[in-house]
């Protein structure tokens, strides 16, 4: 095995809300390792309570689940997440930034913003994955996503513990693949043994 | 290997150059994704379909230079943003500040100045406002005229009484705001030893010997190689003991010469000049 980081094949770009913590920790502890993908999550929190959510996760999963630094490259097999209060953005360049700037469909972080830079960054090299969540955030993402040739997941709104995340991306965009927490990571492990 | 990702990329880059070469403002060490969102946001605001065509207008224009330089900056500012660092600030940072006869601050990229009056509340409740002399600099200039009125809405003004308590201030915020119809305006009693004046960090010169820097949340926007560069800036503007205090995803951690600096609260990113 190769201990060199590496740049990712492809990036899995995650958005969660309302009930999205514990979707993240069934996904993480399922996901089978190692993998040749990264995985970036923005998650809407509360700003108070913030930082001990890459600890609650990082001890449920097999691999490295960190808080995105600033610039930090993104490496193949690691798990990024959001900063409560901050944008989450994915460069060119393979790294990942922060900003301040305004909410966007109040939240900050925001999906859509993680989404958007990831496709422009990465292009068909991307795959959205949509959880579960109580508002619209994510929606116009997954359509950037979609148009630079990337792929959305999304999981079923009848078995998400809110609905209308899913439900707005799937309204919006011509999504890829619908279906179960379970059927999501099956797919996404799936990705990790193609390459 | 071509050079850039794709046309986007370039127009991006081309641009940059020709605002270089016309205005002499140097947005090339930015960081691309968020200056992008805002490139494509002032697009929009000015009802431009086309980089290229913002390009050939930008340096035939001033006033769409203007609003350029004040739509790509990201602003957004609140009071005592992350309460727990100005905790900090007392105890890691007012001791020392009390042993200077007189205190010279700068808060670089302070935006519309709630940073600004967040700290010189901290500063008049220790006594040490009255000897102090605060620089307050932006590359925008239209934030600075904002921050000089010391004028703000009153729709954020309950998530900075929080903000307040939770940075354990006496009082309440309001005792430090005139109150006006849908707006406060700071008191003069705060204003009155804060200068206001342009400076961009990307160009402009070291800035005397300052005992305090507060340059939060601007970093972020930077890549490495022009942070370091501003780094290098900071640590030539502060004397001796003088502290540094950077946003919490900021950090000196990959600087090169960061053993001219001690770190004194790594989470809220205070770091002292110690050579
Ligand atoms: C997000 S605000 C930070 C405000 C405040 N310090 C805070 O943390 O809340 C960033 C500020 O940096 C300013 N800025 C960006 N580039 C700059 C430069 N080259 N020189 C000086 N200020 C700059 C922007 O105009 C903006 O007002």
């Amino acid at each position: 095995m190769n201990t060199v980081p590496k740049t990712p094949s492809c990036i899995v770009v995650i958005g969660a809300s309302w009930g999205g913590i514990q979707a993240l920790r069934t996904l993480l502890t399922q996901l089978r390792s190692p993998f040749c993908f990264a995985v970036v999550i923005v998650i809407h929190q509360d700003r108070q309570r913030a930082s001990q959510l890459p600890q609650l996760l990082n001890d449920t999963a097999a691999f490295r689940v960190v808080e995105a630094a600033d610039k930090e490259p993104i490496v193949a097999g690691n798990v990024y997440i959001s900063t409560p209060n901050y944008h989450l953005l994915v460069e060119q360049d393979g790294t990942l930034s922060h900003t301040i700037d305004k909410p966007v469909n109040y939240c900050r972080p925001s999906v859509d913003v993680l989404f958007q830079t990831a496709a422009d960054a990465f292009g068909d090299r991307v795959v959205a994955v949509v959880l579960t969540g109580a508002n619209h955030d994510g929606a116009a993402g997954a359509q950037r996503v979609k148009q630079r040739g990337g792929k959305v997941f999304v999981q079923n709104p009848k078995e998400a513990e809110a609905k209308a995340m899913p439900l707005a991306t799937i309204r919006d965009t011509e999504v890829d693949f619908i279906g179960s927490l379970e059927a999501i990571i099956d797919k996404l492990n799936g990705i990790g043994q193609h390459v | 290997m071509p050079k850039y990702q794709n046309d986007e990329d370039y127009d991006i880059h081309a641009l940059l150059e020709v605002i270089f070469l016309k205005w002499g403002y140097d947005f090339r060490g930015y960081s691309k994704a968020s200056l992008t969102r805002r490139i494509f946001y002032f697009l929009q605001e000015e009802r431009i379909d086309r980089i290229p065509d913002l390009q050939y207008r930008i340096v035939r224009d001033k006033s769409l230079f203007s609003r350029f330089i004040k739509d790509v900056t990201v602003n957004v500012t609140e009071m005592f943003r992350d309460p727990v660092f100005y905790q900090s600030v007392k105890e890691n940072i007012v001791p020392q500040l009390k042993t200077y006869p007189h205190i010279k601050i700068w808060h670089a990229g302070c935006a519309t100045g709630e940073e600004v009056y967040s700290l010189a509340i901290l500063l008049e409740q220790e006594g040490l406002l009255e000897r102090s002399t605060i620089y307050a600099t932006d590359i925008n200039r239209s934030v600075l005229d904002r921050a000089k009125k010391g004028i703000y809405s009153d729709s954020y003004l309950q998530q900075y009484e929080t903000n307040f308590e939770n940075a354990g201030l006496k009082g309440h915020l309001s005792d430090y705001f005139e109150k006006g119809y849908d707006h406060v305006i700071v008191d003069s009693a705060l204003r009155k030893n804060i200068v206001f004046t342009e400076h961009d960090l990307v160009i402009d010169h070291v800035f005397g010997e300052m005992q305090l820097i507060f340059c939060r949340n601007v970093l972020i926007y930077f890549t490495r190689g022009l942070q370091s560069k501003v780094i290098d800036l900071f640590s030539e503007s502060l004397d001796f003991g003088g502290c540094l205090c950077l946003g919490i995803k900021e950090t000196l951690d990959f600087y090169e010469h960061k053993g001219k600096f001690k770190t004194l609260d790594p989470n809220n990113k205070i770091y002292q000049r110690t050579r």
